[in-house]
């Protein structure tokens, strides 16, 4: 009994303190402020961002915008332009956000990847000024349709600016989910992308493109003339693969070989060449100097290309054979 | 770039809201911006150094600049000014003390117009070690020492002993930009660019008596001019651009001429003659939209007309002055060339119902070749009068491409995506007349969880041509067997996944596998079959906020097999080339003291090794294994003296071991009937030292 007793005094008096605990509780919900709701803005504009998101605030600054294009109170189109909606202008309404008591993860779009908002979502607030000249690909594009966010790639608040848009920085962002160019340019023979010199954005449009590879000209052809415009021609005598698509030899991101061949001559002209007589003979190990047939033109140096070495065509008069 | 009304983007904010309602206008009036750091006035960093680089190699120096044993100056910095009304100027220039230096500056008035300026050289090496008896490198004319022995009947027989010397292969590109964007009313934006490269220097090309070639300094002196003249129109419906774009292309060379080294027992074949490319015009004509049709539908297109012209002189057919009489008359002084070039595409995506995506899209590239078509004589490498005579064959092609594809992402955590591609192309003076290939295709995503994300790919391509005839448009037939590889029938089976997981918030890891096979299987002579492997593994660590370590490793696996027939039928030899390339990295950075010290260091390993094997019935050994290895350390430290004061400071080990049979041996008078340039496979260990002192202001 004396069990019982002790047992249903307990009993009694946790229920005393559960009951004391749920009225506090319930007086302290009643008394919480109503926050504001997801669709209102702040009060004071970018003020009051800056209370929280200032250079005393590491990994949350917004400081760097400032020295951004986005930053720059005199351009009518920025964000911080006249009439402007300051950091809202991207980031959504923040009276939510910016309200104690907050979830601040599901208040605002902050572009980061585990961002409550769906990618498209975010990218909108971005299309929303920037749809125009080369971003008019991007619908539907090789990108878009993989699901990436703009900020993926971009970062507008580093201190040191936007790595998209300097050419040394660019295609550390690019070859993170490219793995196989990001092999391609530690080969041998490559483009100077590893050097900083050129940036993938050279030769494509990540934003879109209707051409093969999101390529910024129309075909590959154009693409590699922009800058080898001496193989554009028209000239007498054309090298067929020449005119219709570099990539037939050429391995664009990198190569083990010269000129990043796809393969050395002779057997990368053999693939396309076989009349009777010197092209069609088989080029053995026979043919290095110390070989059984002694060192021979059609192996070593240059190969088919130490005699016809206008193999990207020739306007000499003589040159059909590509010899002059 | 557009101006939109603050209601313009609240529109667009208010689709943006999770919580749905349009927000109504916002009286922005009382945002002063009080706390806003809007920079003012100068500011800026110089970085003063010196880089310190151990040991002369022209392979190291490829796009480094650092090519010389020696010390350079490490100059560069950045100085930018922002004034009042949103005027603005902006300069950075680096390594100025290199050959790669780069200035670039930008400056105008915000949201109103902006002029930017640019330069930079990129310095380009080839062949080290090369030599060569030829006097007048980097000139238009190569000459033979006089009297000490040439021409000889063979590079045996030739006096290189004492003619050959170092010569230095590699040419500078100095790029030259300016451009301007002017900011019009009505949501018009203006601007032009013009781009001048200019390379100067030598590059490695060869010349032949018939089958006596000598490898010989090309002169490279030529120049790229890019401009263009653009207008965009951008609202929230319609986004529209016209440019208009030339490309010119200028060599102050026409021509290589070089004295031939061998004796060849005909009169008057002592001289060759290269033509060089010449020069070259493109005008282009281009413009694209994008139009929101609905909210759901939308479409967009683009279209280029251009033009390209070559009317540069003619050599002589011949160098030969016991030919030159018998030599009959030119049909023309030029080739008067042109060809048009015409791109189209159009593309609609529409979106019919949540979750479903659907896209298609045509597009059109021609080339067409409109040079006039003549027949002219031909003289066999300065040596004899062809007797037949040849005529030009100007190629054209036209390439019809469909893509239709959807994307469907109504299931919780699966995406599907899938298409088919077709391509049609149509040539002129080819074996065959059309190819058409179509490529289905598809791509499954599973989001395992919010951590863990798998991708996988599929592919099928067939290719088939109309019909493969014979093309007689350079010298002889090939052999009827033959089916070369850009028409030949084919089949191209891919795949590919990938694995990325957040293992946790700081660690992530990265696995991908791609492989694709081309069978050739109609082929009989050339190219049969090739398939290439690649496999990557990535890992990124945050070791604490202040180190964060990654690594990764790719390897990858290329073969290809041809058959060939020196007697001019059935295969009876066959070539297999197979590339294995693998490459390891680590990197880590390291904040060792916060907003004091930063240190960092990148490691590459990189490895190539490319067997070939062309066999006969008679079982010829393969050739010697081509390898390169790579070794890279690169270190890397910032310490802050004080506010404005830091102390940067750098070394970089590169090691590069390769092995290539393709030169290694080939001396000058290796082959009996090649002056070769008796360069070798690339070796080099060189360490550079760099510090420097940057100062802010």
């Amino acid at each position: 009994m004396k069990i019982t007793r002790s047992v249903l005094s307990a009993l009694l008096f946790l229920a005393g303190v559960g009951w004391q605990a749920l009225a506090v509780a319930q007086q302290a919900g009643a008394a919480a402020p109503k926050l504001p709701s997801l669709d209102e803005y702040t009060q004071k504009g970018a003020d009051t961002c800056l209370s929280c998101h200032d250079d005393e605030s590491p990994g949350y600054s917004a400081a760097a915008i400032f020295s951004s294009k986005h930053g720059q109170p005199a351009d009518k189109r920025s964000p911080f332009g006249a009439g402007g909606l300051q950091c809202e202008a991207c980031h959504g309404p923040g009276a939510q956000h910016s309200a104690k008591g907050s979830k601040k993860k599901l208040s605002i779009n902050s572009f980061k990847a585990d961002s409550y908002l769906p990618v498209a979502q975010r990218n909108q607030a971005c299309l929303s000024c920037h749809e125009g000249t080369s971003r008019t690909g991007w619908h539907a594009g090789t990108h878009e349709r993989n699901n990436l966010a703009c900020t993926d790639c971009h970062k507008i608040h580093q201190p040191q600016g936007d790595p998209m848009l300097a050419k040394a920085t660019e295609a550390e962002a690019c070859l993170s989910c490219h793995k196989d160019q990001r092999a391609d340019f530690h080969k041998p023979s490559t483009h100077p992308v590893r050097y900083g010199l050129m940036s993938c954005s050279g030769c494509h449009s990540p934003h879109g493109s209707t051409a093969d590879a999101m390529l910024v000209k129309p075909t590959l052809n154009q693409t590699c003339y922009s800058c080898h415009a001496e193989k554009r021609g028209p000239l007498l005598w054309e090298h067929q693969p020449v005119t219709e698509d570099c990539s037939l030899c050429h391995s664009p991101h990198g190569s083990l070989r010269e000129a990043m061949l796809n393969k050395s001559p002779a057997l990368l002209c053999q693939q396309c060449h076989s009349p009777a007589a010197h092209p069609s003979v088989a080029r053995t190990s026979n043919g290095l100097p110390g070989g059984s047939a002694g060192g021979s033109i059609f192996v070593v140096a240059g190969s088919c290309l130490s005699c016809h070495s206008q193999v990207h065509g020739s306007n000499h008069p003589s040159g059909a054979k590509l010899m002059r | 770039m557009t101006t939109y009304s603050p209601l313009f983007l609240l529109a667009a904010l208010g689709v943006l809201s999770a919580a749905g309602p349009a927000a109504a206008q916002v009286d922005t009036s009382q945002w002063k911006c009080e706390s806003c750091p809007f920079p003012k006035g100068i500011k800026g960093n110089v970085d003063v150094g010196a880089a310190y680089v151990s040991d002369d190699s022209t392979t190291f120096g490829n796009y480094t600049g650092l090519d010389s044993q020696g010390a350079y100056l490490d100059l560069g910095g950045t100085v930018s000014y922002r004034g009042d009304g949103g005027y603005f100027a902006d300069l950075t220039a680096a390594d100025l003390g290199l050959d790669i230096r780069s200035i670039t500056a930008e400056s105008g008035r915000a949201g109103l117009y902006s002029i930017d300026l640019g330069y930079a050289e990129i310095p380009r090496y080839f062949a080290d070690g090369a030599r060569t008896p030829f006097l007048g490198n980097g000139g238009d004319t190569l000459t033979l020492p006089q009297g000490v022995g040439f021409p000889a009947v063979d590079t045996p027989s030739m006096p290189l002993a004492t003619t050959l010397q170092p010569i230095e292969l590699g040419y500078k590109t100095s790029r030259f930009d300016i451009g301007g964007k002017w900011v019009g009313q009505e949501n018009w934006i203006y601007s032009f660019n013009l781009r001048r490269d200019v390379r100067d220097g030598t590059k490695p090309t060869a010349g032949s008596f018939y089958s006596n070639a000598s490898q010989l300094a090309l002169q490279v002196d030529q120049t790229t001019d890019q401009f263009e003249l653009a207008a965009s129109y951008a609202t929230r419906q319609l986004q529209a651009n016209v440019a208009y774009q030339l490309s010119e292309f200028r060599n102050r060379s026409d021509a290589l001429t070089w004295e031939n080294p061998f004796s060849m027992g005909i009169a008057g074949a002592d001289r060759g003659q290269l033509a060089q490319a010449p020069d070259n015009r493109f005008h282009q004509v281009v413009a694209s939209a994008g139009y929101q049709i609905t909210p759901s539908v939308r479409a967009s297109t683009d279209v280029a007309y251009g033009q390209g012209t070559q009317n540069v002189d003619y050599l002589a057919s011949t160098l030969n002055p016991a030919l030159i009489p018998s030599v009959p008359a030119m049909p023309a002084p030029s080739l008067d060339g042109q060809v048009t070039t015409f791109n189209f595409n159009a593309k609609i995506t529409a979106a019919p119902t949540e979750g479903l995506r659907l896209h298609a899209i045509y597009a059109r590239d021609i080339r067409d070749n409109e040079s006039p078509i003549l027949i002219y004589p031909h003289v066999a490498t300065d040596m004899f009068i062809d007797p037949d005579l040849r005529g030009n064959t100007p190629f054209g092609l036209t390439q019809d491409r469909i893509k239709l594809g959807a994307d469907y992402t109504g299931l919780e955590a699966w995406k599907f995506n899938a298409g088919v591609d077709w391509d049609n192309r149509e040539r002129s003076y080819q074996e065959v007349v059309t190819t058409r290939e179509a490529t289905v295709w598809g791509r499954a995503t599973w989001q395992a969880e919010e951590s863990l994300a798998l991708t996988f790919d599929l592919a099928y391509g067939d290719r088939n041509n109309s019909s493969y005839g014979v093309a007689y448009w350079f010298g002889d037939p090939n052999n009827p067997r033959m089916r070369k590889y850009n028409l030949a029938s084919r089949e191209r089976r891919k795949a590919a996944a990938r694995a990325d997981w957040a293992v946790s918030d700081t660690v992530s890891l990265g696995l991908g596998v791609d492989w694709v096979n081309d069978d050739y299987s109609q082929t009989v002579i050339g190219l049969n079959e090739s398939e290439a492997t690649n496999i990557s593994a990535d890992i990124a660590v945050a070791l604490s906020d202040a180190t964060h370590f990654h690594a990764f490793w790719q390897g990858e696996k290329m073969w290809t097999r041809q058959s060939g027939s020196q007697a001019y039928a059935a295969p009876d030899w066959t070539g297999r080339v197979e590339d294995r390339f693998q490459v390891l990295g680590f990197g880590i950075k390291h904040a060792a003291i916060p907003d004091k010290l930063d240190l960092g260091a990148n490691i590459t390993f990189s490895r190539s090794d490319s067997d070939t094997s062309v066999q006969t019935s008679i079982g010829e050994p393969p050739f010697p294994t081509a390898e390169t290895a790579r070794d890279v350390l690169k270190l890397y430290a910032s310490y802050k003296i004080d506010e404005n004061l830091w102390l940067n400071g750098s070394y970089w080990y590169e090691r590069y071991d390769s092995a290539d049979w393709r030169v290694d041996g080939v001396q000058p008078d290796a082959v009996y009937n090649l002056l070769a340039f008796g360069n070798h496979a690339p070796q080099y260990r060189v360490n550079v030292f760099r510090v420097a002192v940057r100062y802010q202001f």
